[in-house]
């Protein structure tokens, strides 16, 4: 699909070739900034489906960055029930939560064929104090995930969570200048459900409705948004991305 | 549409394009199926198309290999035999893969289409096919009772009135009748004599119960017929008006087929009539007020295949053509076929291999094939040449992230000929079949078929397809 980024060959690739540069930590970073960052940054090998990067309680050490397909962070409840806290896309960080705690609170598992870069907390912390254009990215993209689980936590419909859901991926796949109205969920049905807290039965009947409703056009895990401001109007609030 | 076929001067396209061909009602086809596909690939497939956004409805397909007599044509895969306990032993067996394979799927995954083949699926009693769909109604969600299609072929000579009124009351409300041809000489040809009488009573008594699809199956090209003869069987056929009408090919076959070996090759049609009668039949039906749903299937304008024709909601499967939405399909039973998500599979065709895998607590998959991508999009292809007819380059290409023109850069240089012989109308934006060109589906999705070769086009000897007309 359009939106799957390919994961062969990139993990050599540095920051300043990078095309998530705009959208991840190296934004407003001069050349001789960059190169700092670079030095830093370490690439990781691809990770094949359904792999862990981190388990819940290992020691911190990094954060991550997407650079190609998607990822996961799951945490288990008391009954040892999983949650996924989210799913994230490639340009954005993961393993901030771990930074207060010192120790991963979630576990973070690839979906697809996908790769990351690590990040040491400690070398990134010191050199954002000598690089206040990287301090301000690194604080900004903080707040963007804060703003995202504050935005998770309010009481929505389920048809609303669900069309909100789709509308933030899709503004999200647009910011990585991929198509707003067509793209392919990677997650399979049951992880939706289960990061929107719903059956997995409610999602494809909602899906389905949406469906017959002309919002939408469904093809497998292919999704066209067909109606984006019908969507739009019955997410209401809940499309904050 | 147009629904009219002229059939006028088709002599010379009908000798050109009789050559062995997949009929593609799967794609890839079986010869694509290889051992290294497991029960393993199964449950993965399956499992994945739990998790489909709008996972789709489910299918499944009996396969009752008992047949009381051989008739001398059938390729199917069959075990003739007159003892009825057979049937309970085989059911045992096929009860609890029912329920293996029902452990895979969600539970919101309806069941919404069953259907019995064979052999001859009557060879179960009615109280025996009551027993198979309340196993399976243990160990499935069934759809609700009007979006549930329950689909059956049934042998008339082995049903009585009174079965059949026993079979709707269970819910059965498709059936299709092996007919093959009326003519006395020619059923004593093929060892399948049946009476008018007998088939238009199972007809009478399915209609009077209800059954909203009757579907008939004749033959042309089989030993003792003629022009003349297979035209008497035509009256009858379009006398009794069923709705479905399918008009198989007789493919001699005797070096594979061991029971085709009992049909005298000099009995057979000359090339010549056995075209004639193809086309006299395509004009006759089509004449009474038949569609021409494409290969070998007419329909009334008033049926469900008639109007997905025409709104393109046709789809293909392998047992034809069917408007259903596309399912994902359990093949259960010997030799029967599942077509799951992204993979094929086939299930063994000995019952002492079935029996013994189901004992090892075992699905009984021999063989299939998982779908690359380049086979989901020439799968989609063929499927849209086959149901819709009409291809537009620009919109099947969005629709699989491909630069159409690029992509099947050689088949496209390949379909001059088709075209100057009319049977496709090229244009700029696409191509669409012509009404001529629907009897020729086979050899139009044969040039988007990546498996399909040279070698096997020419290996005559012993082919491993049949002829596509």
């Amino acid at each position: 699909m359009s939106n799957q980024i390919p994961a062969f060959n990139l993990s050599y690739l540095k920051c300043s070739q990078c095309a998530l540069g705009k959208l991840c930590l190296p934004l407003g970073l001069d050349a001789q900034d960059m190169t700092a960052l670079e030095n830093i940054i370490e690439p990781s090998a691809p990770f094949k489906e359904n792999q862990t990067v981190y388990q819940a309680d290992q020691k911190f050490e990094r954060i991550y960055a997407v650079k190609s397909g998607m990822f996961k962070t799951v945490v288990l409840d008391a009954n040892g029930n999983e949650h996924i806290l989210g799913f994230h896309l490639p340009g954005e960080l993961f393993g901030l939560d771990a930074i207060y705690p010192q120790k991963y609170i979630s576990t973070a598992v690839s979906l697809g064929t996908s790769s990351v870069c690590g990040i040491n907390y400690t070398d990134l912390e010191s050199l954002a104090g000598k690089l206040p254009s990287l301090q301000r990215q690194l604080f900004s993209l903080m707040s963007k995930e804060v703003h995202t689980s504050q935005a998770m936590t309010v009481e929505h419909a389920a048809d609303q969570k669900l069309a909100g859901f789709i509308l933030a991926l899709a503004s999200r796949y647009k910011q990585r200048g991929y198509s707003e109205t067509r793209f392919n969920l990677m997650m399979p049905r049951r992880d939706i459900a289960n990061h929107l807290n719903m059956a997995a039965e409610t999602v494809s009947r909602l899906f389905k409705r949406f469906q017959t409703e002309g919002l939408i056009d469904i093809k497998r895990t292919d999704l066209h948004i067909t109606n984006i401001q019908a969507l739009k109007r019955l997410a209401g609030c809940a499309a904050s991305s | 549409m147009k629904t009219q076929v002229a059939t006028e001067d088709l002599a010379p396209l009908l000798n050109k394009y009789d050559v062995y061909g997949p009929r593609y009602t799967s794609y890839p086809t079986a010869l694509q199926f290889n051992e290294a596909f497991t029960e393993t690939e199964y449950r993965e497939q399956a499992l994945a198309s739990n998790q489909h956004l709008i996972p789709k409805p489910l299918s499944i397909y009996i396969h009752v290999p008992f047949c009381k007599s051989l008739c001398y044509y059938c390729g199917c895969n069959k075990i003739i035999t007159h003892k009825p306990q057979v049937a309970n032993d085989y059911l045992d067996y096929l009860y609890q893969e029912i329920e293996m394979h029902s452990r895979y799927y969600a539970d919101d995954r309806l069941l919404q289409q069953i259907h019995f083949g064979g052999g001859t699926p009557t060879f179960l009693k009615p109280q025996q096919l009551r027993e198979v769909m309340e196993v399976l109604a243990q160990s499935f969600h069934l759809g609700l009772p009007d979006k549930l299609e329950i689909g059956i072929e049934i042998d008339p000579r082995t049903i009585t009135s009174a079965e059949m009124h026993e079979l709707t009351s269970m819910g059965f409300n498709r059936i299709s009748i092996g007919i093959q041809d009326f003519d006395p000489d020619v059923q004593k040809a093929i060892n399948r004599v049946q009476s008018k009488e007998q088939v238009e009573e199972v007809i009478q008594s399915a209609r009077s119960n209800h059954v909203n699809s009757v579907s008939v199956d004749i033959i042309y090209g089989l030993p003792k017929q003629t022009r003349a003869s297979f035209s008497r069987t035509l009256d009858e056929i379009i006398h009794i008006r069923p709705d479905r009408i399918a008009l198989y090919n007789y493919a001699h076959m005797p070096q594979r087929i061991p029971a085709q070996r009992l049909i005298h090759g000099s009995d057979l049609p000359g090339t010549e009539e056995k075209l004639a009668i193809f086309t006299d039949s395509i004009k006759r039906l089509t004449d009474a007020g038949y569609i021409y749903i494409g290969m070998d299937h007419f329909a009334l304008p008033t049926d469900s295949l008639a109007k997905a024709l025409q709104s393109g909601g046709l789809q293909r499967n392998f047992q034809g053509y069917s408007t259903h939405a596309e399912c994902d399909v359990i093949g259960i039973g010997v030799s029967a076929i599942s077509r799951v998500n992204d993979a094929y599979s086939q299930n063994v065709t000995e019952i002492s291999k079935y029996k013994e895998a189901i004992s090892k607590g075992r699905l009984p998959i021999k063989r299939g094939v998982s779908l690359t991508q380049d086979d989901r999009i020439r799968a989609d292809l063929i499927q849209q040449i086959m149901c819709d007819g009409i291809v537009n380059y620009s919109d099947f290409g969005n629709e699989h992230d491909i630069f159409f023109h690029r992509y099947f850069k050689e088949e496209l240089s390949s379909l001059y000929d088709l075209s100057s012989d009319g049977l496709i109308i090229l244009n700029d934006q696409g191509f669409s079949v012509s009404s001529k060109g629907r009897i020729f589906l086979r050899n139009i999705a044969m040039k988007f078929d990546a498996y399909f070769n040279q070698t096997t086009l020419q290996n005559t000897e012993q082919p491993r397809y049949s002829r596509t007309l």
